[in-house]
């Protein structure tokens, strides 16, 4: 009895002094009003149980008082829950209906509560224990609105908030065990009940931290940003839901257990484990879940959808690399989530104008073949309006109002078809999306749908139009790579044709010198070696490089030499400043990039100008610079046209500086350009030192093994 | 006996440098493989006619040391007959030749009789001049 009155004393008295101060400070708001009046209460009720403890009496009085006490926090974290949605008075009515629900619920919990101190027993249910399943009720039902306040309080106001979140959820916590204790053995333990005092006095110093934390004392105030998450209140209401069920299955159970005599047991057993099943079966039933959903969104929220959550999801379900679904498949199911449609069509337009079927998802196979002037292409590229093909049939003027409109056979015909998706690039509509039924949202299909379905399928259509380029492109490429190699082709084969037609126009004429058949041999065995190289070229395993280690000085020497050969000035200056710097390359085609360079630059400056080639070496880069005097090159060019492959100055499709910059990517290395017009240019070549290791080593760097098969045997 | 015409034949296949060696006739032939080899034959030897392949290395695909040799040769002596010979069929090329100075363009493969007569044109040209 002592433990009781000190315990509840304390509470008491803390509870006290929290709602006087809270009283004293500007109570500007509703919710600071609310947390005020339920510290009272909570100190009401506790200083009754104290006297009740102390002296006797007032039993009833006290339960009563407890009720109350759990009305008002009731009160206040449905006030909180509000703020969140204070702009609408759908809303406010939601609010008002709750709490009144709330109110009668605790109302009757009170008169059930009197009628049994009472001694009345009628109507008795599960052995007496309705005022205690009405208790936890209220523990579970608070502990809810805690989870979804916490979760959803912005990060700003959380490190002040989540105290008041824990302190209240801490009181329904362990109300929630000592009544679970108190259901399970019919009766409220003792021990348990005088703790509840020291408990609830404990939480009270976390309150004041919170207010303390909060200076603005803006609890409840605009400026706490309170999103619902609709996932959590869709998680919350399942999970709330099942304990409900459960809790009544428990129930049940008893009463089987009570009633089955010899089968008690086994019945309850039976009962309870049919029970749980039928939940799972539930929980997992993609179509409850869907009407769920629907629910929660129509009668929770301002708007039918968390637009953050589904725009990440179509993001999500369109650039998803681990799905190995193609894109025009995702691109359906991207749509079809949106309302949990369980299936869909894509109709794509051709080149040829035409709009035909292209992908399928959970929809019978159909052959599409829309014209580009057909009535349905027309109306959606026109209106870029998502057809419920539900409105049309109820009412066929709200769409041919606005343009002329006749349902193809083959859509009209699949009654599970329900929406058709605009896909719009830009102006232009790319195709469609045909959606199947959906039975939890075809009931409340409305502009908000329509409106997120047709952005969804803009960006679907990026995707795809974006998709579509990138293939494209690899098939332009392929065009040109094979452009390349006929040119090559036909290149070989008319040097071949030259030379095996002139050894046969020859042969009348020299046949009988022994000289003209050894020469006769060579140049046969000459076109032999060039139609192997054509065939090794067809079968696209590249050319072969032969990679070696060599001193880059002597390699400029040789370039410079054959590019001043013909007498084409100026003739550059090379200053190695170090001879032994050894790289590893294809020499040949170092020494052509290399040329190609001075080439350039000689072809840039007047013949009084200067070339100048430096050799130098960092760690583990060797670098040569070109540097020239000559006309330059702007900004524009060196960065649209300068690394352009095909691109050239000089009208020929030769070697570009795209191709040495390739090449020089290649070894590891990278080419700068700097360049100032009027000034001149310089282009620096960084090419890896060749490491002891790999020095004077020749190695084929294509996956053809041809040549490589030669020098093994 | 007066000396033959001098004929320096460029092309970096050594089928086709043959091959013209004996198919040719009426020109005394010289050969070159590159473009440092067709600039050194040019100097030693002078000769009045040149055939010349567009696409030799590095430029093998391309016809940038074809033209830079056509420039240097009549850089040297532009009363040099340059016929230029080349597989690439475009159009631009040869009209790039002939406005550079070349004398023909001779579009591969090669076929002696003709090139013969194209060269006996040529020289004919020469001589007339």
């Amino acid at each position: 009895m002592i433990i009781e009155v000190i315990s509840f004393g304390i509470s008491t008295t803390l509870f006290l002094i929290l709602g006087l101060v809270m009283l004293t400070g500007r109570r500007d708001n509703l919710p600071k009003t609310m947390l005020a009046i339920s510290a009272l209460a909570s100190a009401i009720w506790s200083g009754t149980v104290t006297y009740q403890a102390a002296f006797g009496g007032l039993l009833s009085f006290t339960l009563l008082l407890e009720l109350l006490r759990s009305l008002a926090w009731f009160t206040f974290l449905l006030v909180m829950l509000r703020t969140a949605y204070k702009s609408s008075d759908q809303v406010n009515k939601n609010f008002k209906i709750t709490f009144v629900g709330l109110s009668v619920f605790i109302a009757g919990l009170m008169l059930l509560a009197i009628y049994r101190i009472s001694g009345g027993s009628l109507f008795e249910f599960v052995a007496g224990n309705d005022v205690l399943v009405g208790h936890l009720l209220i523990s579970i039902g608070g502990l809810v609105i805690i989870e979804q306040l916490y979760r959803n309080t912005s990060d700003e106001h959380k490190s002040a908030l989540k105290y008041l979140w824990i302190a209240i959820g801490a009181m329904f916590a362990y109300d929630f065990y000592m009544y679970s204790d108190a259901f399970l053995f019919q009766r409220i333990d003792n021990e348990l009940w005088n703790a509840r005092g020291f408990i609830h006095a404990m939480v009270v110093p976390l309150i004041g931290l919170a207010i303390k934390r909060e200076m603005q004392w803006s609890l409840g105030d605009e400026s706490i940003d309170i999103f619902i998450s609709r996932r959590i209140v869709f998680h919350t209401t399942t999970l709330l839901a099942s304990g409900i069920y459960l809790v009544f299955i428990g129930f049940g159970g008893y009463y089987v257990r009570d009633m089955g005599g010899d089968w008690g047991i086994v019945a309850q057993a039976t009962f309870l484990f049919a029970s749980v099943l039928v939940l799972a079966i539930l929980l997992f039933s993609d179509k409850l879940r869907s009407r769920l959903k629907v629910m929660i969104d129509k009668h929770f929220f301002h708007y039918k959808y968390d637009y953050r959550e589904e725009w990440l999801r179509i993001i999500r379900t369109l650039s998803s690399q681990q799905d190995d679904k193609k894109l025009h498949e995702r691109a359906i199911r991207s749509l079809a989530q949106i309302i949990d449609s369980p299936g869909g069509l894509l109709v794509m337009e051709r080149e040829n104008g035409c709009y035909e079927s292209d992908e399928r998802w959970n929809y019978e196979r159909v052959n599409v073949r829309e014209t580009a002037d057909s009535t349905l292409t027309q109306f959606l590229a026109n209106h870029q309006f998502v057809i419920s093909l539900d409105e049309y049939n109820d009412d066929p003027d709200m769409y041919t109002r606005l343009g002329k409109l006749e349902l193809p056979d083959w859509l009209v015909n699949n009654k599970q078809a329900w929406l058709v998706v605009p896909l719009m690039l830009q102006d232009h509509l790319m195709g469609y999306v045909v959606l199947l039924r959906s039975p939890a949202h075809e009931r409340y299909f409305n502009w908000e749908d329509s409106d997120l379905l047709k952005t969804a399928g803009r960006q679907a259509a990026s995707h795809l139009a974006q998709y579509e380029s990138a293939q494209a492109l690899v098939s332009a490429k392929r065009f040109e790579e094979v452009n390349r190699l006929s040119a090559f082709i036909v290149h070989d084969i008319k040097n071949m044709i030259g030379q095996l037609s002139m050894v046969v126009s020859n042969a009348a004429k020299h046949k009988n010198n022994p000289m003209f058949i050894d020469d006769a041999i060579i140049t046969v065995e000459n076109s032999v070696t060039k139609m192997n190289k054509l065939l090794v070229r067809l079968r696209g395993e590249g050319e072969v490089e032969k990679n070696v280690a060599f001193s880059l000085c002597e390699l400029l020497e040789e370039s410079i030499k054959s590019c001043t050969a013909a007498g084409t000035l100026p003739i550059p200056v090379l200053n190695c400043r170090n001879e032994k710097i050894m790289i590893t390359a294809d020499k040949e085609r170092m020494s052509a990039n290399i040329a190609h360079i001075i080439q350039n630059a000689q072809d840039a400056t007047d013949s009084s100008g200067g070339i100048t080639v430096r050799l130098r070496k960092t760690d583990d880069h060797a670098i040569i610079e070109i540097t020239d005097t000559g006309e330059g090159m702007n900004e524009k060019f060196i960065h649209d046209k300068l690394f352009q492959p095909f691109e050239s100055t000089k009208g020929t499709m030769g070697i570009g500086v795209f191709q040495v910059r390739e090449y020089i990517h290649k070894l590891g290395g990278q080419l700068d350009v700097e360049s100032e017009v009027g000034v001149g240019s310089i282009f620096r070549l960084h090419i890896p030192l060749a490491s002891s290791i790999n020095t004077a080593r020749v190695v084929r760097l294509s996956s053809n093994s041809h040549e490589k098969l030669k020098h093994d045997v | 006996m007066m000396s033959k015409p001098k004929l320096l034949i460029v092309d970096d296949d050594e089928g086709i440098r043959t091959q013209l060696k004996w198919g040719i006739e009426g020109f005394d032939i010289i050969t070159a493989d590159s473009r440092q080899k067709a600039i050194e034959q040019f100097e030693e030897h002078h000769p009045q006619l040149v055939t010349l392949d567009l696409g030799l290395p590095p430029d093998v695909e391309g016809t940038s040391e074809g033209f830079s040799i056509l420039s240097a040769i009549l850089e040297r002596d532009p009363m040099t007959m340059v016929i230029v010979v080349s597989a690439s069929e475009k159009t631009v090329n040869s009209i790039k030749a002939v406005a550079q100075g070349a004398f023909e363009f001779y579009a591969k493969p090669i076929d002696i009789k003709s090139l013969q007569k194209i060269l006996d044109k040529a020289y004919s040209s020469l001589k007339l001049v």
